[in-house]
């Protein structure tokens, strides 16, 4: 059947010497680069699903600080415009007071003015009547008699 | 090619295939390709002047073709791949790690792999090499007087025969020299012999046949001289052959697949325990079943060895006879059937020795 010893040796070594060359320039470097690959893939697929997970953390966390600004812009607006219809009010209210205050100092000044005017004219008013009465009458009366007078005729126009 | 050419041409050449080859050989115009039918030897020829077979050569040849295809695959490996060898190289490797993994069913399969995955490779390598052309049809031809001195070597019915004087050497064994041999034509002056194209079977007048060493010995063929100069008779002896036909090549194979299992097994459970699954003394029945065991593990070394051999010794004849009835086209689905068998045969190989190896590092005695 042509097993012989020589031929049997031969191949064994061949064989022999072939499996270790491929076991150490196939096997071994392939494997390694292999292992080395799947652990680079894992590594990466982790790293995506932390930053993904980081990413979404972020989001919400944005979303709600977000909202929560929103709320604090809102409470200052209500705030602001609160304040701003308070200044207004007191505005209104100082520049209403002011009015009326210069309207009472107005009037005061009015009323004023014609009482001083009145004192005026009547003491004008008894002059001018006494020289129309002296040169209606070309007689000189006494001071005395003169004021009555005066008096006299000031309380029948009054009346 | 245009497509309407294609058909027509492919059933010319099929119907000089099966006119040319020995089928067309029946009827009187046919046969004008067919070839004497090759001789089939069982053990690998040794290469004279060599000293070694041209199945070590052939495996020689298919291991150079594969370790430099590795040397280039891995020479210079990336993480991402840009070559296609290594692509090649990554894709094998993974399938047998994988392979040996989900088996063994976790990362101790890992040790199996590098002689399973070798196994694979060199088997398949050398299968492929085998049917490749020109192996097993370009070699050196034998003359007449080397086959009778082969064959009355081998048989010990010419060994009677007297040896102390070579040189005067009467041919008397019978049985060498009714050994046949193929008339070749031969190129002048670049001592090149070729096989005609022709009738084979047919007698040398006509061009080209088979004569015996008988005839050739004593001069009764005119060969080389006379009527049928330029002619020379004798047998071929492939250069290359397919390492994976000689027995010498499986059994080399199967013997380290099945000494790497003991060793797997002795590794992983202890020289006793592992023993213990062959020389188990606790019981009659015992004793019994690890006398099978015994037996089993070497009837491996056995069925490891003929069922490579077989497959690819089959394949090599299936060839040279498909050659021979159709020649051309006919023989090109049976070397696809070759590629397929030499995958298919290398993978049971190396499966049967995984699952050895597996069975070997499991413990029996949990069971």
């Amino acid at each position: 059947m042509g097993i012989n010893l020589p031929g049997l040796i031969t191949q064994l070594i061949s064989f022999a010497i072939l499996v270790f060359l491929l076991s150490r320039f196939l096997y071994k470097p392939v494997v390694k680069l292999l292992d080395e690959r799947a652990e680079k893939i894992k590594k990466g697929l982790s790293d995506a699903e932390s930053a993904s997970k980081g990413a979404e953390e972020a989001a919400s966390k944005i979303q709600e600080e977000l909202s929560q600004a929103r709320l604090e812009g809102k409470k200052l607006v209500e705030v602001a415009r609160e304040a701003s219809n308070q200044l207004r009010e007191d505005e209104k209210e100082k520049i209403a007071a002011e009015i009326s205050q210069m309207m009472e100092k107005a009037k005061k000044e009015i009323n004023s003015e014609r009482d001083s005017a009145i004192l005026e004219l009547k003491n004008r008013f008894g002059e001018l009547v006494v020289d129309a009465a002296g040169k209606v009458i070309e007689k000189e009366i006494d001071e005395k008699s003169h004021s009555e007078l005066i008096n006299k005729a000031l309380e029948e126009k009054a009346l | 090619m245009n497509k309407s050419i294609i058909l027509p041409f492919f059933l010319i050449l099929f119907i000089t295939s099966i006119l040319g080859g020995a089928i067309g050989g029946a009827f009187p115009f046919g046969g004008f390709f067919q070839s004497p039918i090759a001789h089939i030897q069982l053990p690998g020829e040794i290469i004279p002047g060599l000293g070694f077979t041209n199945t070590s050569l052939t495996l020689w040849v298919s291991m150079v073709a594969l370790l430099t295809f590795v040397f280039i695959a891995t020479r210079n490996m990336k993480s991402v791949p840009n070559g296609r060898l290594q692509n090649i190289a990554e894709v094998i490797v993974e399938f047998f790690v994988n392979l040996a993994q989900t088996i063994s069913g976790g990362e101790k399969g890992r040790r199996f792999v590098p002689l399973v995955l070798s196994i694979f490779l060199c088997v398949v390598v050398s299968n492929w090499v085998g049917v490749l052309p020109g192996v097993g049809t370009i070699g050196i031809v034998e003359s007449a007087e080397v086959v009778y001195s082969h064959k009355e070597h081998k048989t010990d019915a010419c060994h009677s025969s007297d040896h102390s004087s070579d040189h005067l050497k009467e041919y008397t064994c019978k049985e060498a020299l009714k050994e046949h041999l193929v008339v070749f034509n031969k190129i002048p002056g670049l001592g090149i012999s070729y096989l005609p194209p022709g009738r084979g079977e047919d007698k040398i007048k006509n061009g080209g046949g088979v004569v015996l060493v008988e005839d050739v010995i004593n001069n009764h063929s005119k060969i080389e001289s006379g009527e049928l100069e330029g002619k020379s008779a004798g047998r071929l002896l492939p250069i290359l052959r397919g390492a994976n036909t000689d027995l010498n090549t499986t059994l080399a194979i199967a013997i380290v697949a099945m000494l790497a299992v003991q060793f797997w097994g002795i590794s992983a459970l202890g020289i006793k325990k592992y023993g213990g699954k062959f020389f188990n003394f606790s019981s009659p029945i015992m004793l019994f079943v690890g006398l099978l065991e015994l037996i089993a593990e070497l009837a491996r070394v056995v069925s490891f060895t003929f069922r490579l051999f077989g497959n690819m010794f089959a394949g090599e004849v299936l060839l040279v006879a498909m050659m021979f009835l159709l020649p051309f086209i006919g023989i090109i689905p049976f070397m696809g059937l070759e590629l397929f068998v030499g995958v298919i045969q290398a993978f049971i190989f190396s499966i049967l020795t995984l699952i050895f190896g597996i069975t070997a590092i499991s413990d029996h005695s949990e069971h």
